[in-house]
């Protein structure tokens, strides 16, 4: 139990700090010391504080988590299919670029994302959150 | 004048008819010499269309091909838009764009032809919001605009890489740009101008570019050196 949320808190916190450091450019990484990547560490800072603000609410926290799980979902393809298009792009991948039999399989894969995603709203709706 | 002006900017026919928006400029590495650079881009072609999301995955580039159905979807989107060359341009005002020909006499090719000699780029593609590296692989911000200088006779020349939300605010426009446009405006109090790179400091264009000094000494350095000086470096253990 600890190790699980200890790790989630950990990794949502990083991904706070990737997100804005990479959209802005700025220096990211968990190998890079603070003092070298400034304002990623501060992200993270401001994201911890932000996420004790909504701890410290009266948010019912296993509610918030299948809220945010299924909306996860809903927003697979839209991860999905940038990460496909520069597998693509041999100037990003040299020779690397996905081959015609992957593209095949990473298609298929694309539909049963998009049959997920627009299945995963209304099943929450009639399950009434899977109460 | 910057690229973000040139790429809001409305193509106006020979016959005076408005023939859509500026979709992409391609740029070509022949114009007078730039620091470590060489030779300066300057602009070569105008395409006429819409930039959009389609513009954005990559598919006018001839060598990217796949997945078919993406590609197939994307592609009828991008390519075959009319291409308009700098000499076919009459005349650029604040936000028009005149051309001395119709929009039916332009080529309309299927991708980025490649001249005989030299490297033609997208600059919306593969310039636009790609990452700046120093030579310590260190990350030192996002092209987030061009500024060009305008010759009295031929076309624009590529001077100086703008960065960060100074010139960031105006390529997203409404009221976020208006947002960010006026927090950069309070951490820089007089002139507001965005960070400026000049593009003689640019050593090699890939994925993204790679510069020839050190991130603490460009613009974009400045508020991460402020950020680290008073906050980072007052936390024990950094």
């Amino acid at each position: 139990m600890f190790a699980a949320i200890f790790s989630a808190a950990l990794e949502t916190a990083l991904s706070a700090g990737y997100t804005v450091s990479q959209f802005f450019g700025w220096q990211w990484g968990k190998f890079v010391r603070p003092r070298e990547a400034a304002r990623f560490h501060l992200v993270i800072i401001g994201s911890l504080c932000v996420a004790v603000l909504i701890a410290l609410s009266t948010l019912d926290p296993i509610s918030v988590t299948e809220y945010s799980i299924v909306l996860a979902a809903a927003a697979l393809p839209l991860t999905y299919l940038p990460i496909l298009i520069v597998a693509n792009d041999p100037n990003y991948m040299r020779d690397k670029a996905n081959s015609k039999f992957l593209n095949a399989i990473a298609f298929a894969f694309l539909v049963l994302l998009l049959l997920v995603s627009i299945a995963t709203i209304p099943l929450m709706i009639w399950t009434k959150g899977g109460a | 004048m910057r690229l973000a002006d040139l790429l809001e900017a409305t193509v106006v026919a020979a016959d005076g008819t408005e023939s859509g928006p500026v979709a992409d400029v391609w740029l070509t590495q022949d114009g007078p010499p730039i620091g470590a650079f060489g030779a300066a881009l300057r602009v070569d072609r105008l395409v006429i269309g819409r930039f959009g999301l389609a513009s954005r995955a990559g598919y006018e580039r001839p060598n990217v091909e796949g997945p078919a159905p993406i590609s197939w979807f994307l592609r009828r989107r991008t390519s075959h838009r009319p291409v308009a060359s700098w000499s076919d341009v009459a005349a650029v005002q604040e936000d028009r764009i005149h051309l001395r020909r119709g929009v039916g006499d332009l080529d309309r090719p299927r991708a980025i032809e490649q001249p005989a000699t030299g490297r033609r780029w997208s600059a919306g593609l593969e310039l636009l919001d790609r990452q700046l590296v120093d030579p310590d692989g260190r990350m030192a911000g996002k092209v987030d605009d061009l500024e060009l200088s305008v010759p009295d006779d031929g076309p624009p020349v590529v001077t100086d890489i703008l960065a960060g939300p100074g010139a960031l605010a105006r390529r997203l426009g409404g009221k976020p740009g208006e947002w960010l446009a006026s927090v950069h405006a309070r951490l820089h109090p007089g002139t507001g101008n965005p960070a400026r790179i000049s593009f003689g400091v640019v050593g090699r264009i890939d994925d993204h570019l790679t510069l020839i000094v050190s991130r603490e000494d460009v613009a974009t350095f400045e508020i991460e050196a402020w950020v680290r000086d008073r906050v980072i470096a007052r936390i024990p253990g950094n």
